[in-house]
């Protein structure tokens, strides 16, 4: 059985080697490090009458070498991590977390096209009692078409065959149409954005998180449902709200983001169980770094 | 006090570009077969010269850089001209007449320049492209500007009057004293040479210098003293960059060295988004026609910050537009045989 544990720590590894190797040739490792932290306040979950907010947070460091002329490869690891403060009794994980390795690529395809490929293979899990079976890994393929620089068109689909839609295929568009102006409509976070000034951005749009997890051998026992135990979890979110981008350097970001947590899913599918809420005002802060 | 790895890379190129270029200096009088040196120092691995002069033109991205401000992308066509014609027309060639290529103005100076050359620049304009222009010039931030320029700029009464004084004192400086003569951009904060880039993007790309060297020797971008230094075409224009108005001062130098020519077009000072930029183009006699290999090399302070896949972004989409720019180029030496 593969020991996360030992995946994550090689990801380091490999981070800290690509560190060192920064210095020797600058242009051909890059590092990307993005940080989110956002509280959700209370919302009633369809069905049960029970208010439940919610802490999220999510780490993602990858550094990318390129290998080649045309392929570049990405390395990495994330956490992320959904607390919902949910009294006992009610059929909704209090966690749902992620412990994952990033690896992937990036390739030039043609002559105006970039493909994404990337593998996270980890832990996606509920925490409750962490097994063999908790062990998932997602696909993501993305084509990005560059029409010219201020339209890109991206292709891509979500493969993780645990999940009740394994395939799940997605469409965007970056439009750059006047100095000002931007519509970044790319999954998971499609925005219009408006550039104030070459140091702040303003935005509007939605988010997309979630995942699918394993909850623990006795989730459903301890919560009045049998049928949950062990049971797999598509959790889903959608919020939609506008924001702030303050570039502090070239290559650091902060990001204020406030709005409303439209939909909320827990999807016990092959118990044919869903808890929706929907309704609670969110807030958010994020930090995006490149080097 | 401890360096950041870019102004290491900054000091050694300072120390090494002497010696680097004394290299180039030696080893230049090699000269090859023309489909053998493209593919010797390009990415293209099949240049059909019968296709090329049917239309095709092969693009590439150039490789990858060390020095962190630079980008390269390289070009190969042919058409049915002389060599010595081609070299003559790509020379002085202007873009203006190309909707698509965003060039309001193309305009050859002459050798003693006056600020009546620049009679075609009108800053009044409500496009915002403009608008951004004379924002940052009263503004005093994000454009290429020595302090003076920038302080005498942002004082000045009539924002197109400034920027015709300015420019007119950069050429007028080029055309007396050369690389020497061009001031440095310190408007940022840092001061940087724009002749300090170019040599640094010709440095790391050694073998390209190499290849270039007699037109580059000639223009006095190399070391070492030249019995006849190529006399340049020198110009101006104004064109929209990134959604941004900017304003360039060029010199375009050509060389016929045996049977090739070749031509290197130095952009010495540009407004804003960019530093510098020099285009390299060797032309030779073939069967048919002539063959033109042209290399781009490109310098931004965002591409400093611009890695993995943004920068692959950038240097496809730097292809993308030079491939349409070489499109325009051929149409017009087509047509105006």
């Amino acid at each position: 059985m593969m020991n996360p544990l030992r995946t994550i720590t090689g990801v380091i590894l490999v981070g800290m080697l690509a560190s060192v190797t920064r210095a020797e040739n600058s242009t051909r490792i890059s590092e990307e490090l993005n940080a989110d932290y956002s509280y959700a306040g209370k919302a009633t979950v369809n069905g049960t009458g029970v208010k439940v907010d919610e802490h999220s947070a999510d780490v993602k460091f990858v550094v990318s070498s390129q290998v080649t002329r045309d392929l570049l490869l990405r390395v990495g690891a994330e956490w992320q991590r959904f607390s919902f403060g949910v009294p006992a009794g009610v059929p909704v994980p209090s966690t749902l977390q992620q412990v994952s390795a990033v690896i992937g690529c990036d390739y030039q395809a043609g002559s105006q096209w970039i493909v994404r490929a990337e593998l996270q293979p980890g832990i996606y899990s509920d925490f409750a009692d962490v097994t063999g079976t908790d062990v998932d890994a997602p696909f993501i393929l993305a084509g990005v078409y560059l029409a010219n620089p201020d339209l890109q068109w991206m292709f891509g689909l979500r493969v993780d065959a645990r999940s009740q839609y394994p395939v799940m295929p997605a469409v965007g568009v970056r439009w750059k149409f006047s100095d000002a102006w931007t519509l970044n409509f790319m999954l998971p976070k499609p925005r219009l954005e408006y550039d104030l000034n070459d140091r702040v951005q303003l935005y509007v749009g939605a988010g997309l998180a979630g995942g699918t997890y394993r909850v623990g051998d006795r989730f459903g026992t301890d919560n009045g449902l049998a049928k949950l135990d062990h049971q797999i979890v598509d959790y889903q979110e959608i919020r939609i709200g506008a924001g702030c981008t303050w570039k502090i350097t070239p290559t650091i970001q902060l990001e204020a983001e406030a709005g409303t947590l439209a939909y909320r899913d827990f999807n016990f599918f092959k118990a044919d169980i869903h808890e929706r809420s929907h309704g609670a005002l969110y807030g958010q802060l994020a930090c995006h770094a490149h080097f | 006090m401890a360096q950041s790895p870019p102004e290491r890379l900054r000091i050694n190129l300072h120390r090494h570009w002497w010696l680097c270029f004394g290299l180039l200096w030696t080893l230049s009088g090699i000269a090859g077969e023309p489909v053998a040196t493209v593919q010797r120092l390009s990415e293209f691995r099949q240049v059909d010269v019968a296709r090329l002069l049917t239309g095709e033109v092969l693009t590439e991205r150039g490789p990858l850089m060390d020095f962190p401000n630079g980008i390269s992308a390289q070009t190969c066509f042919a058409v049915n001209l002389s060599a010595a014609e081609v070299a003559r027309r790509l020379q002085g060639w202007s873009p203006a007449s190309h909707p698509e290529l965003k060039v309001s103005v193309f305009h050859i100076l002459p050798a003693l320049c006056r600020a009546e050359d620049f009679s075609q620049l009108q800053l009044n304009s409500t496009l915002k492209p403009v608008r951004w222009l004379v924002g940052k010039t009263v503004a005093k931030s994000g454009l290429n500007l020595s302090r003076t320029e920038a302080t005498d700029l942002a004082s000045s009464s009539n924002v197109t009057d400034g920027w015709v004084k300015m420019l007119a004192a950069r050429v007028t400086a080029f055309q007396q004293q050369g690389w020497d003569g061009i001031a440095p951009y310190e408007a940022a904060g840092k001061a940087t040479s724009p002749v300090k880039q170019l040599r640094a993007l010709l440095c790391d790309q050694a073998e390209i210098a190499l290849e270039f060297a007699p037109v580059l020797r000639k223009s006095g971008l190399l070391a070492g003293a030249v019995d006849a230094p190529a006399v340049p075409v020198y110009y101006w224009s104004w064109f929209e960059a990134n959604h941004h108005a900017t304003l360039n001062l060029g010199a375009a130098y050509r060389v016929e060295e045996g049977e090739r020519w070749q031509v290197a077009d130095v952009e010495y000072y540009v407004s804003g988004d960019y530093y510098t930029a020099v285009t390299l183009y060797e032309i030779w006699p073939v069967t048919g026609g002539t063959l033109v290999w042209r290399v781009d090399l490109f310098a931004a302070p965002m591409l400093e910050y611009t890695k993995g896949i943004e920068r692959l972004a950038y240097e496809v989409m730097m292809v993308h537009e030079i491939k349409q720019e070489t499109r325009c180029m051929i149409q017009d030496l087509k047509e105006k045989q």
